[in-house]
C-alpha cells in the first residue's frame, strides 16, 4: 500500500540512507576481498527495493541508486573471476541470498557476466532468468527487476551474427523468445497495476502507469534492434504474439501505448506487409482506446515513408492502402460508437494527409475522403454543436485549399456539402479563407464549371439562403443563421470587397468563355441583395468593360463566338441598371457612364450609348443629392461625354444641353463656373483616337458658336458670384476687419469670385490657343480687361482679391506673355497672344 | 532627403485585385516619409493599407472613390510646393493645356495628377507635371489594362528627383528624372538614367 506524499518522502529518504550505508559496507567488504560480506551487504542494499510504499517515480530513484552500486559489484565479480573463481560458482553462490528480490537481482548480475565470459550459453541462462523473475509478482518491483534484466542482457542475446549465437547460445529465435517472454510478463504486471488500490485513486494510478510505459515498451525496441529480425520472422512470430498480448490484455492504457509503440519502433517496410493485421486488430481494441490517434500515426508514418521511397509508394498504391484505410476508419466508427465526432474527423484529416502523400494528384481520393467524412457525420446527425468536431472539420476542409491549387480544389464536388455542416459563422469564415487563398495564390478560374463550383464554395459570402435556419444542418448548434440584414455596413463592405477582388481572378483567354464566366458570376451575385451588390457589381462591370476593350482590340465589330461588343455592352448596361436598383446611384452612374463610352467607342452603337447616358442622367437627377457628389458626378458626366464620338448632332445637342443645365444648377458659383467651362469643351472635341479619325459614324463636335456661348455663361456665373458676395457683404451692417487670409468675397470653398473670373479668362486663353474662331483676340481682350478690372477693384474694396487670386492672376499674365514670345513654330498662334494688351509687368507685381 | 510616394488609381476592388506583389515588396513600412495619393483607391480598406506604409498620408478625391476627400491638396516640401489633384476634372482627360491651366490655378511647382492610367512626366513653363499611372495596372475607358506604376519623389531643397517605378514583364523597372525649381527664370535639370534607387526589395 502506498503512503501519503510526505510519508513517501520520509520513506524514500530513509531508504536512500539505508542503501548508502549498505553500499558503503559492501564496498568496504569488497576492498577487503570479503565475498561473503560483500554479498551480505549487497543483499541488504537490494532489500530496500522490496518496499511497496513508494510511487513508481520515487521507486525509480531508489532503483537508480542501487543500479549504480550494482555496477561496482559486477566489477568486483569480474575481479574475483580473474582470480580464478568461476561464474558457475558465483551463480551458485548468489542464490543463497535469503530474499527473492535481492537474489534475483544478484542472479541477473552474475548471469549476464556468465554469458559474457562465454562460460554458459545465452539461451539457457536467459531462459532461466526470465522464468525465475516470475517469482516477483508485485507490479512495481517486478517491472523494475525485469527492466534490469533486459537492460543487463542487452548485447548478450544470441542474435544473428552475435558472438553469443551458436549451438549452445541459441539463435535469434531464442533471443526473440527471451525478449517477448519478458515483454509479455512485464505487460501483465503493468496491466495488473490498474487493479490495485481503490477506485478513488484511479486517475493517479493511470498517471503513474503512464510513467512506467517505457519500461514495457523498451522490450519492443530491443526486438526491433535485433539484426536477425527479418520481415518473415516479424510477420510470422513477433507481430502475432505482440498483437495477441495487446488485444487480450484488454487494458486501455496498454493497448493505446503498445499499439503506438509497434507503429513507431518497427520499420515502415514491415508495416506495409502487415497492414491488414494491424487494421484488423484496431476494431478489437477497448472502447476507451484513442483508435483515431493510432490509425492517424499509422497513416502519417506511411505517408512519410511513401514520400521518401518511390518503391513504397508503388506498393501502397498497388495494395490499395487508401481504400483499406478508408474502410478501416469506417469500421472503427461503426464498431466504436463512443468515438467522438472530433476524433472521427481527425482520422479523415490523417487519411487526407495520407492521400496527399501517396496520391498527390488524385483529387478523386480527396473527394472520397470528404464524402466519407460527410457520411460519418451525417449518420451522427451533423456536428451537433460539438465545437471540437467543428474545429477538426475546419482543419479537414482547409487541407485541400492549402494543398491543392484552388482550381484543382474546385473539382471537389463533395466539398460544399461537407462545408454546409459547419455553423453559419464558421462556414463563412472558411469561405473567406477560400477567397483569400485564391487571391494570394494568384490563381485564375477559367471555366464555367469551376466558377459555379467556386460560388458554391463561398456561398455564405455571396447570398443568404431562404429558410436557412429551419433547414440548415449546421443550425442545430442553436445559433441563428445570420443574414446580411444582421450585419453592419462595415462588415458587409469588408466581406464584399473580397468577393469583388475575387471577380478579377475569373479569366479566360477566350473572350466568349470569359464572358460566360462573368455571366455565371452575375447570376450568383444577383441573389445577394442590394447591400452586397453595391460592392460587387462595379467590379463585375469593370471586368466586363475590360473585356469589351479586349474584343475591340481585334478591330471594330470583331466578335468571339456569340459575343460581340454590342452584346457585351447590352449586358453591361443591364449590370449598371442592377447597380442602380441596389440604391447606389453614384456608383451606378459611374459604371453607366463608362458603359456609355464603351457603347460609343468600342461598339459604335449610338442608341445603346444614348441609353446608357440617359440612364446615368436619370440617376444623377434623382439619386445624387449631396453637393460634393453632384460636383464629382457632373465632372464624370462631362469627361465621359467628351470621350464619345458616336453621337449625331441631335443627340449630342440634347446631352450637352442636359449637362450644361446640371452645371448651372450646382449650388456654389465657383463650381458652376468650373463646370460650365468644362461643358464648353463638349463643343470642341479632339479627334477620335487612332485609326477611327474621319471614319463614317465618328462624330467630332466642333461648334465655335456653342463654345463662345458656354464661356459666356461661365462668365455670367462669375459675375453672379460677385453679386452674391457683395449682397452678402451688404447684409452685414458692420464688417469687421477681414482676418488675414480670409477675404470678404471668398466663397465657402475658399475661392473668391475673383478666382472665378481668372479661371474663365484662362479657359478663353485655351480656345485662343486652339484657334477657335469665335474666341478672337478681341473677345479675349474684353474678358481680360473685365477680369483685370475685377482684380484691381477687388484689391481696393476690402480684399475680394485674395493672395490666391492675385497669384493666379499673375501666373495667367505670365502665361500670356510667354505664349506671345514662344510661338516661333506657330506664328498664327503666337500672333493671337501677341495681340493681347496685357497690363505692364510692373503692375502685376503689386 | 525626404522620400514621398506618389500613387493613384489603384481601383481596388473594382478594377484590380490588389497591388502587384513586386510593389508590395518595395513599399514596406518605414521607407516612405509621406504619401501623396491622387485618388481612386477606391475602397476604404486601401486607405488603411497606405496608412500602414506611412502615416503621413494626403489623399484627394477620385471620381470613383467610395469615400470623401478634399478636391485637391497642396503640400510644401523643402522649397517645393506640390499640388495633387486626381485629374478627372480636367476636360479633355489628360489634355496638356488643361493640365497647365490647373497648374497655374494651383500655383505650385510640381503638379501631381493621375486618371489617364499612363505615367507621364513633363516640364512646362508652369513647372514639373507628373501624371501617375495606375498603381495596379487597372483598365480605364480607353484600355483593357495598363502598365502598373508609381512615383517616388526625393526632395532636397529646390531639387526633386523623380523615380518612376514600373512593372514591365513582371519586373520592376525604375526611371529617374531630375528637376530643379528654376530660381527666377533658371532652367530645369536634365533627365538621366537611373544608377541607384531609393528603395528596393532587398
Amino acid at each position: 500500500m502506498e503512503a501519503s506524499d510526505s510519508e513517501q518522502d520520509r520513506i524514500l529518504a530513509e531508504a536512500k540512507q539505508a542503501i548508502k550505508r549498505a553500499a558503503y559496507s559492501m564496498r568496504k567488504a569488497m576492498e577487503e576481498d570479503n565475498m561473503r560480506e560483500a554479498l551480505r551487504f549487497s543483499a541488504a542494499m537490494l532489500s530496500e527495493l522490496r518496499t511497496s510504499q513508494l510511487t513508481p517515480q520515487k521507486y525509480y530513484e531508489l532503483y537508480m541508486l542501487v543500479f549504480d552500486q550494482l555496477v561496482n559489484l559486477e566489477t568486483f565479480f569480474g575481479d574475483e573471476h580473474a582470480k580464478g573463481r568461476t561464474y558457475a560458482q558465483l551463480y551458485e553462490l548468489v542464490q543463497h541470498a535469503g530474499n527473492v528480490l535481492p537474489r534475483l537481482y544478484l542472479m541477473v548480475a552474475v548471469g549476464c557476466l556468465y554469458i559474457r565470459a562465454g562460460e554458459a550459453g545465452a539461451r539457457d541462462v536467459l531462459a532461466d532468468l526470465v522464468e525465475l523473475c516470475k517469482g516477483v509478482q508485485h507490479p512495481t518491483r517486478g517491472l523494475f527487476l525485469r527492466a534490469y534484466l533486459s537492460q543487463r542482457s542487452r548485447g548478450l542475446l544470441p542474435d544473428t551474427g552475435s558472438p553469443y549465437e551458436g549451438p549452445a547460445g541459441g539463435n535469434v529465435n531464442d533471443a526473440l523468445h527471451f525478449l517477448l517472454s519478458n515483454f509479455v510478463e512485464m505487460n501483465k504486471l503493468w496491466v495488473r497495476m490498474q487493479h490495485q488500490g481503490s477506485v478513488r485513486d484511479r486517475e493517479k494510478r493511470e498517471r503513474e502507469r503512464g510513467q512506467l510505459a517505457d519500461l514495457v515498451g523498451k522490450n519492443l525496441t530491443y526486438v526491433s534492434q535485433l539484426d536477425g529480425l527479418g520481415y518473415e520472422l516479424y510477420a510470422g512470430q513477433v507481430l502475432p504474439r505482440v498483437l495477441e498480448q495487446i488485444i487480450t490484455c484488454k487494458d486501455d492504457i496498454a493497448q493505446q501505448y503498445l499499439f503506438q509503440a509497434v507503429i513507431q519502433v518497427f520499420p515502415d517496410a514491415f508495416h506495409l506487409g502487415t497492414l491488414s493485421a494491424l487494421l484488423d486488430a484496431l476494431p478489437q481494441l477497448q472502447p476507451g482506446v484513442k483508435v483515431h490517434a493510432v490509425l492517424g500515426s499509422l497513416m502519417d508514418r506511411l505517408a512519410k515513408y511513401a514520400g521518401a521511397d518511390a518503391g513504397a509508394l508503388a506498393r501502397l498504391t498497388s495494395m490499395a492502402a487508401f481504400d483499406r484505410f478508408r474502410a478501416a476508419i469506417a469500421a472503427v466508427l461503426a464498431a466504436q460508437p463512443g468515438v467522438g465526432s472530433a476524433e472521427g474527423v481527425e482520422m479523415y484529416v490523417a487519411l487526407m494527409n495520407f492521400s496527399a502523400a501517396v496520391h498527390p494528384n488524385n483529387v478523386d481520393h480527396v473527394n472520397q475522403v470528404l464524402a466519407a467524412a460527410h457520411t460519418a457525420l451525417s449518420s451522427r446527425g451533423g456536428l451537433g454543436g460539438d465545437v471540437r468536431a467543428e474545429k477538426a472539420l475546419v482543419a479537414l476542409l482547409s487541407l485541400p485549399i492549402t494543398r491543392y491549387d484552388v482550381v484543382t480544389g474546385l473539382g471537389l464536388s463533395e466539398y460544399p456539402r461537407l462545408m454546409s455542416l459547419l455553423r453559419p459563422r464558421t462556414h463563412k469564415d472558411l469561405a473567406t479563407r477560400i477567397v483569400c487563398s485564391v487571391l494570394d495564390s494568384g490563381t485564375r478560374v477559367s471555366s464555367v464549371e469551376r466558377v459555379t463550383m467556386l460560388f458554391k464554395f463561398i456561398r455564405p459570402l455571396v447570398h443568404d439562403v431562404a429558410g436557412e435556419g429551419e433547414r440548415g444542418e449546421g443550425a442545430r448548434g442553436g445559433e441563428a443563421p445570420p443574414t446580411v440584414d444582421d450585419m453592419d455596413d462595415e462588415d458587409v463592405a469588408s466581406e464584399q470587397v473580397l468577393v469583388a477582388r475575387l471577380l478579377h481572378a475569373l479569366h479566360s483567354d477566350d473572350v466568349a468563355t470569359h464572358f460566360a464566366l462573368l455571366d455565371t458570376a452575375r447570376a450568383q451575385l444577383l441573389l445577394g441583395g442590394p447591400r452586397r451588390l453595391r460592392h460587387t457589381l462595379p467590379a463585375l462591370g469593370w471586368a466586363g468593360l475590360a473585356l469589351v476593350k479586349r474584343l475591340g482590340a481585334g478591330g471594330q465589330g470583331s466578335s468571339s463566338g456569340e459575343v460581340t461588343p454590342t452584346s457585351l455592352v447590352q449586358w453591361l448596361l443591364a449590370t449598371g441598371l442592377h447597380l442602380g436598383d441596389a440604391r447606389e446611384p453614384l456608383s451606378a452612374l459611374r459604371l453607366l457612364l463608362a458603359v456609355g463610352v464603351a457603347a460609343s467607342e468600342d461598339a459604335g452603337q449610338e442608341e445603346l450609348a444614348r441609353d446608357a447616358f440617359e440612364q446615368a442622367f436619370t440617376l444623377y437627377e434623382e439619386g445624387v443629392a449631396e453637393q460634393r457628389a453632384r460636383v464629382t458626378g457632373l465632372h464624370s458626366i462631362v469627361g465621359s461625354l467628351h470621350a464619345t464620338h458616336v453621337f449625331g448632332p441631335d443627340n449630342w445637342a440634347t446631352l450637352v444641353h442636359n449637362a450644361a443645365g446640371y452645371a448651372s444648377r450646382l449650388l456654389k458659383r465657383a463650381d458652376q463656373v468650373r463646370a460650365l467651362c468644362a461643358c464648353a469643351r463638349l463643343s470642341w472635341q479632339d479627334e477620335a483616337a487612332g485609326d477611327r479619325a474621319g471614319k463614317p459614324g465618328v462624330h467630332v463636335a466642333r461648334d465655335a458658336e456653342q463654345v463662345a456661348a458656354m464661356l459666356q455663361r461661365a462668365l455670367k456665373a462669375a459675375q453672379a458670384a460677385k453679386r452674391q458676395a457683395e449682397a452678402a457683404a451688404r447684409a452685414l451692417p458692420y464688417v469687421p476687419p477681414a482676418a488675414p487670409g480670409v477675404p470678404a468675397g471668398a466663397s465657402a470653398v475658399g475661392a473668391s469670385y475673383v478666382t472665378c473670373f481668372v479661371e474663365v479668362l484662362n479657359h478663353h486663353l485655351t480656345y485662343l490657343e486652339l484657334g477657335v474662331d469665335t474666341i478672337t483676340p478681341a473677345v479675349v481682350q474684353g474678358v481680360l480687361d473685365e477680369v483685370a478690372g475685377e482684380v484691381v477693384a477687388g484689391r481696393k474694396e476690402g480684399g475680394a482679391t485674395d493672395a490666391e487670386a492675385l497669384r493666379y492672376w499673375h501666373a495667367t499674365l505670365r502665361h500670356v506673355r510667354s505664349r506671345a514670345r514662344a510661338g516661333e513654330g506657330d506664328s498664327a498662334h503666337a500672333a493671337r497672344f501677341a495681340a493681347l494688351q496685357v497690363p505692364p509687368a510692373a503692375a502685376d507685381l503689386h | 532627403m525626404v522620400l514621398i510616394l506618389c500613387i493613384g488609381d489603384l481601383h481596388i476592388p473594382h478594377r484590380a485585385q490588389d497591388l502587384p506583389t513586386q510593389f508590395k515588396e518595395l513599399l514596406k513600412p518605414g521607407k516612405i516619409h509621406s504619401i501623396l495619393c491622387a485618388g481612386n483607391l477606391c475602397s476604404k480598406t486601401v486607405v488603411d493599407y497606405l496608412r500602414g506604409i506611412s502615416s503621413d498620408l494626403t489623399i484627394v478625391q477620385g471620381d470613383f472613390d467610395e469615400f470623401t476627400s478634399p478636391e485637391h491638396a497642396v503640400v510644401t516640401v523643402g522649397e517645393l510646393k506640390i499640388g495633387v489633384i486626381h485629374g478627372h476634372q480636367v476636360i479633355p482627360w489628360g489634355s496638356p493645356s488643361s493640365l497647365s491651366l490647373l497648374h497655374r490655378q494651383l500655383g505650385v511647382d510640381v503638379l501631381v495628377t493621375a486618371h489617364s492610367h499612363e505615367h507621364k512626366i513633363v516640364k512646362t513653363e508652369e513647372g514639373l507635371q507628373i501624371t501617375l499611372g495606375s498603381a495596379t495596372g487597372a483598365p480605364n475607358s480607353a484600355k483593357a489594362e495598363s502598365t502598373p506604376s508609381f512615383v517616388l519623389l526625393d526632395v532636397d531643397g529646390a531639387k526633386a528627383t523623380v523615380y518612376v517605378y514600373q512593372l514591365v514583364d513582371k519586373k520592376v523597372k525604375v526611371d529617374r528624372i531630375d528637376y530643379v525649381k528654376p530660381a527666377a527664370g533658371g532652367s530645369v535639370g536634365a533627365a538621366g538614367a537611373s544608377t541607384s534607387t531609393p528603395i528596393s526589395a532587398a
